[in-house]
Parts: C-alpha cells; sequence; structure tokens
C-alpha cells in the first residue's frame, strides 16, 4: 500500500517536474521576434531615483526571475554558499557577522532598497549595483569553478532556457567566464532593484494607516530634532544620506575601522563608514560595520554616553566636544528605541 | 516663461486666506469668480505663444573661497572676524529665483531650483533661452521660496536627499549646510553647522555686477564667488563661542546668519 502510494507520489512528482519543465523550456528560441518582458520599478515617494535605470541592464520580468533564482542558488559555487548564506531573509537579507579571509569582521548589511543607493559596502568599495555580485565568485566566498558552472548551468532544467528569456543568450559557453559572471550580477541586480521595503509603522504612519504610541512620538521627537540630531545622517525616506561619515564610533583605526580610507587613501576618510539605512534595524543587529553593538539599546547607549574623538570625527558628532553626548534620560533612551523599531518592516522578510 | 502650474500654489494659498471667515453666499460666489478666473487664466496661459525674441546663453561660474582665496577643506586654516580658527568640510545650498533685471524694463526670471555641492570642481549654472538685450543687474536667493519650502515638494536624489528639514522643526529643507570644525576657547577641536532653513531665512543676493549683453546664440560668461567668512561678518560679527557653533533650532543664531548672508556673493 506504501509502496504504491509511493510509485503514484513519485509519478505525479516527476509529471510536474516534467509540466513545470516544459513551461520554463517554452522559449521562443527560434523566434527572432523574441524580447524579453520590459518590467517597471514603482517607486515609492520621495525615494531617489539612482541605480534604478541602468542603460547596460535594462530591468525585465525574465532577468528579475533569473535574478531571484540565482540568489538562493548554491549553483553559482563550489562550497555550498549562495548570496543568501550572508544575506538571510530573516534578517533582512543581512548576516550578523563576516569574517573576511584577511581577518576583518564584518556585520554585512542589508539586502533592501538597493537600489535608490549611490554606492555599496560599508567602505563604499562599489558604485554599481549591475556589477556588486561580481566580487563573490572569487574564492574567498562562491569558489566557483567555470567548468562546473557552465555544465551546471547547460544542463539546469531552468537555467539552460533563462539566459535567453532574460538576455537573448542562446549558448552560454559563447560568453567567457567574466562575461556570463557578468550577467549572472546583471540578473541579481536586477532581482535586488525589486526589493523595497516601504511597509514599516513609520511608512504605515505616513499613509495614516497605523498611529505612534505616545513612547513611539517621543522618540519621534528625539531622532528629528537637534535633541538627538539623527536626522541628519539617517534622512528619510532611505534613513541614510547615502554619505560617509565618521560618527566617532572608534578613536583609532586599525584594519577594516579605517573605513572609506581603504578606498581613496585620502587621510580626511579614515574611520568614515556609508550610513546604513535605519530600515528593518530590527532584523539586522548587531550594528556598526563590526558588530560591535548587540542591541539598539547598546547603540543608543554609545550615542548618550559620548563618541570618541578623532581628527576625522564628523563636525555633527562633535558639536558639543571633546565628547559629544545626548544626555537622555533612561525613559528618552526608551523612546528613542521604540521609534526605531517602527522602522521594521515584518512583510519584507517573509 | 512662468506657468499656470507654477503660480496655481500662490493662488491657492491666497484663495484658502480669502475665503476665511466669509459668508455661505458670498463664498459661493468668490468661488466661482475664482474658478472663473483661473480657467480663464488656464485658457490665456495655453494659448500665449513665447514671443519669438532671440535667445542666447548665460553661463554662471560660481566659485566658493575665504578672503579671496580659493577654498580648501578639512583644514584649519581660516579665521573669521571673531578671531575663531575653523576649517570647512562641506557648502551645500539652494539657489532659487535667479532673476535677470534688464536696462529696458526687459527683465528675466529664470524660475528654477538648484542643489550646489561646492566640493565639485566646477559648478556652472547654464541659463538657456536668455532673452537677448542688456541686463544690469542680477539677484537670487540662497534657500526655496515658501511655496516649494515644503516637504517632498522637490524630487529628492542622491545629492540632496540629505537636505531635508525635519517636519518637527517646521518642515521643508535646510537653505545652507555650512560645516567643518573650529578650535573653541579652550583649544579643543569642535564641530560647526550652520544649517539655516525655515520661510524666513531665505537669503537674498544682489552682488553688484558690471552691465552685462546676452547675444543671440551667443554664451555670456559671468563668475560669482562666494566668501565664507562673509556669513560671519556685516552686520554682525558672529562668534562661535558666543553665538553657538551649530544653529539649527536656533532662530537667533539663524536669523543673524541670514542677515550676514545677503552679501556672501560677488562678482569677479
Amino acid at each position: 500500500m506504501q509502496s504504491k502510494f509511493l510509485k503514484i507520489g513519485l509519478f505525479l512528482s516527476v509529471s510536474f517536474v516534467f509540466s513545470c519543465a516544459k513551461t520554463q523550456t517554452d522559449v521562443p528560441v527560434e523566434n527572432n521576434d523574441y524580447k524579453p518582458t520590459p518590467y517597471v520599478l514603482q517607486i515609492p515617494a520621495g525615494f531617489p531615483e539612482y541605480n534604478v535605470l541602468s542603460i547596460a541592464n535594462p530591468l525585465t520580468v525574465e532577468g528579475i526571475a533569473l535574478g531571484k533564482s540565482l540568489y538562493s542558488d548554491p549553483i553559482l559555487s563550489t562550497n555550498g554558499k549562495s548570496c543568501i548564506t550572508c544575506h538571510q531573509p530573516a534578517n533582512s537579507f543581512s548576516r550578523p557577522f563576516y569574517f573576511a579571509p584577511n581577518g576583518y569582521t564584518i556585520s554585512v548589511p542589508p539586502h533592501l532598497n538597493l537600489a535608490f543607493k549611490k554606492n555599496y559596502n560599508w567602505e563604499g568599495s562599489q558604485l554599481s549595483l549591475d556589477t556588486l555580485a561580481m566580487g563573490d565568485f572569487g574564492p574567498d566566498i562562491f569558489n566557483s569553478d567555470s567548468a562546473i558552472l557552465y555544465a551546471a548551468l547547460t544542463s539546469h532544467p531552468f537555467y539552460k532556457d533563462a539566459f535567453y528569456k532574460a538576455f537573448l543568450i542562446k549558448d552560454i559557453y559563447s560568453l567567457s567566464f567574466i562575461q556570463l559572471q557578468k550577467k549572472i550580477a546583471y540578473s541579481i541586480a536586477q532581482y535586488l532593484r525589486t526589493k523595497v521595503s516601504i511597509n514599516s509603522k513609520y511608512d504605515q504612519l505616513q499613509l495614516g494607516t497605523a498611529r505612534f504610541t505616545d513612547e513611539e512620538w517621543e522618540g519621534y521627537n528625539i531622532f528629528f530634532t537637534e535633541k538627538g540630531d539623527c536626522f541628519h545622517c539617517h534622512q528619510p525616506p532611505l534613513f541614510s544620506d547615502n554619505e560617509f561619515h565618521n560618527n566617532g564610533v572608534s578613536a583609532t583605526f586599525e584594519g577594516f575601522d579605517a573605513g572609506r580610507w581603504l578606498i581613496t587613501n585620502n587621510k580626511a576618510d579614515l574611520g568614515k563608514f556609508a550610513t546604513p539605512t535605519l530600515r528593518n534595524l530590527g532584523f539586522t543587529a548587531p550594528y556598526m560595520h563590526d558588530g560591535r553593538f548587540k542591541t539598539l539599546e547598546e547603540v543608543v547607549e554609545f550615542y548618550n554616553s559620548g563618541v570618541n574623538y578623532s581628527p576625522t570625527i564628523d563636525p555633527i558628532s562633535s558639536k558639543k566636544a571633546p565628547h559629544y553626548k545626548l544626555n537622555l534620560s533612561t525613559q528618552q533612551k526608551a523612546s528613542l528605541v521604540a521609534f526605531l523599531k517602527t522602522l521594521t518592516d515584518d512583510s519584507y522578510v517573509k | 516663461m512662468t506657468t499656470v502650474t507654477e503660480i496655481l500654489p500662490y493662488f491657492i494659498h491666497l484663495w484658502l486666506y480669502k475665503i476665511k471667515g466669509m459668508n455661505h453666499k458670498i463664498k459661493y460666489l468668490f468661488l466661482a469668480v475664482t474658478f472663473s478666473t483661473i480657467i480663464s487664466c488656464s485658457k490665456t496661459e495655453t494659448t500665449v505663444v513665447e514671443p519669438s525674441v532671440p535667445k542666447g546663453f548665460l553661463n554662471i561660474q560660481l566659485l566658493h573661497e575665504v578672503d579671496g582665496k580659493a577654498l580648501i577643506y578639512d583644514t584649519i586654516l581660516y579665521r573669521n572676524k571673531a578671531n575663531n580658527f575653523y576649517s570647512v568640510s562641506r557648502v551645500n545650498y539652494y539657489i532659487t529665483n535667479v532673476k535677470l533685471w534688464g536696462k529696458n524694463n526687459n527683465d528675466y526670471l529664470f524660475d528654477s531650483i538648484m542643489f550646489i555641492d561646492a566640493s565639485l570642481n566646477a559648478i556652472n549654472l547654464n541659463l538657456s533661452r536668455v532673452p537677448v538685450g542688456n541686463y544690469h543687474s542680477i539677484s537670487f536667493n540662497i534657500g526655496i521660496d515658501a511655496a516649494r519650502n515644503i516637504h517632498n515638494a522637490i524630487p529628492n536624489n542622491p545629492e540632496n536627499i540629505s537636505m531635508l528639514w525635519p517636519d518637527v522643526m517646521g518642515g521643508g529643507y535646510h537653505f545652507l549646510k555650512l560645516e567643518g570644525k573650529y578650535l573653541d576657547s579652550l583649544n579643543n577641536e569642535k564641530g560647526i553647522a550652520i544649517h539655516i532653513g525655515l520661510n524666513a531665512s531665505l537669503v537674498l543676493q544682489n552682488p553688484i555686477i558690471k552691465d552685462m549683453s546676452i547675444l543671440e546664440n551667443k554664451t555670456t560668461n559671468l563668475s560669482l564667488a562666494m566668501n565664507l567668512n562673509e556669513w560671519f561678518t556685516n552686520p554682525y560679527t558672529f562668534d562661535f563661542n558666543k553665538d553657538g557653533n551649530y544653529t539649527m533650532g536656533d532662530s537667533t543664531a539663524m536669523n543673524f546668519i541670514k542677515n550676514n548672508g545677503n552679501d556672501v556673493f560677488y562678482a569677479k
């Protein structure tokens, strides 16, 4: 009896796979009129259009589908890793720590609202979303093998036609390995452009569909006035100003703490990092570039007790030198945390 | 050319103000007349053909300096009238309502909002379609007029996204961000954040220029320089130790800066 059910189950599964495969492979390969389907990204009000449009890599339904599949597929690696290894959905597509081979400890930035950013990674090492994933094929992350990857993609029921559907590439073997990596990165960039988070309680408040508690309002007022002075760097709607600042988290700069200087070698950039978005920070602990603070309460206490002076500290963080302190009461600190939690979009991680 | 859509907010504001307190009959009559007028204005606007006045170009080069020397960032090199030694790390501001004053009543308004980041190598405001003629002066605002100084009235881009002025502090946009460091009376290095915003802080500029001519299809060049020390001088000697090293939320300090700022630009 059990065997009979297993056979039926197997038959249905295989039928399903074949039916799916047929759908997936229903590509008008011989049809010269075929073009990928353009996709128009809906841009939330007030969001800056920066990396939304790419002439080299226009958004298409098929490109997004390919990128979405590759994002979570270890097919790209020889070690079982995929993008979601470091960009875990439950953490708003971030990860608490990444221990880089060079010894740096990095709190992995979340993947959300990337279409509206000016640069990527804490130190701004990447300017283009289109090629952001290009750095992942090396031995430190995917350790990709060209022969294995070509073979795996061409024999895969979805991917073997997906590159034609997305990019009109009939034979991926016609691409060099770098060209193939680029197309993969392009498709992942297309998918990431569609990852928009705009459904936090704060957003709902703007739409009039949610109400703040008294504590959240108090936190809002601290955040958006000189009392807390958070807004100068964490400007809505992104809750980031897309710039680099030394917020006083370190007094000296060893290793990754050097921040933007690692890219520019300009001493004025020592200790500066890209302002992280505060959206979804309920899912992105720990905090700061190296994840030194485990909780939001610790972050608020850091600003409250006084930041570290260094020559490149931001003017906003050093207005009340030598140690810029917020001097908030216990209740005010709790209120600020309560407001920060309203920036969390639960629907984004489901 | 100023269009109906540009001036409509002013009319709506005025209309809302006017109908306050009217009795119902007068209110409906006023409403009917107002909308008839608007419709007729719209019609007039849409049928008006721009006079075929020959046009030329004006290129305004913006320079940033301190007492005649080109601005150098991030080094405490400068001294203001109050003997505060300071550095500059950021100069961002908006320029609006550039107006050329004609010698024959041929004034020309370039109705655009321009975000300026002084750290860029070359800053040129290119005004196209300027009517040919002779002009004796230029005026513009540092800041944004009240009708457009409203949250999200201007499209955000990565450059100007840090200019929002929180609603809880009055809303709109920062008109000016001048940031850097200074040495306080104990020789501590402190941040300075000279920010102005809110409608009362609009800074009118009317730098003295030589008469200039706009010729058909030709570009006329004009260089204007902002002397940063003027923000802290004349009529009020602004002292970071006494008057504060940050101004946001301090209407007195913002007013000093606003009044000092009326002559920050001069023609080179």
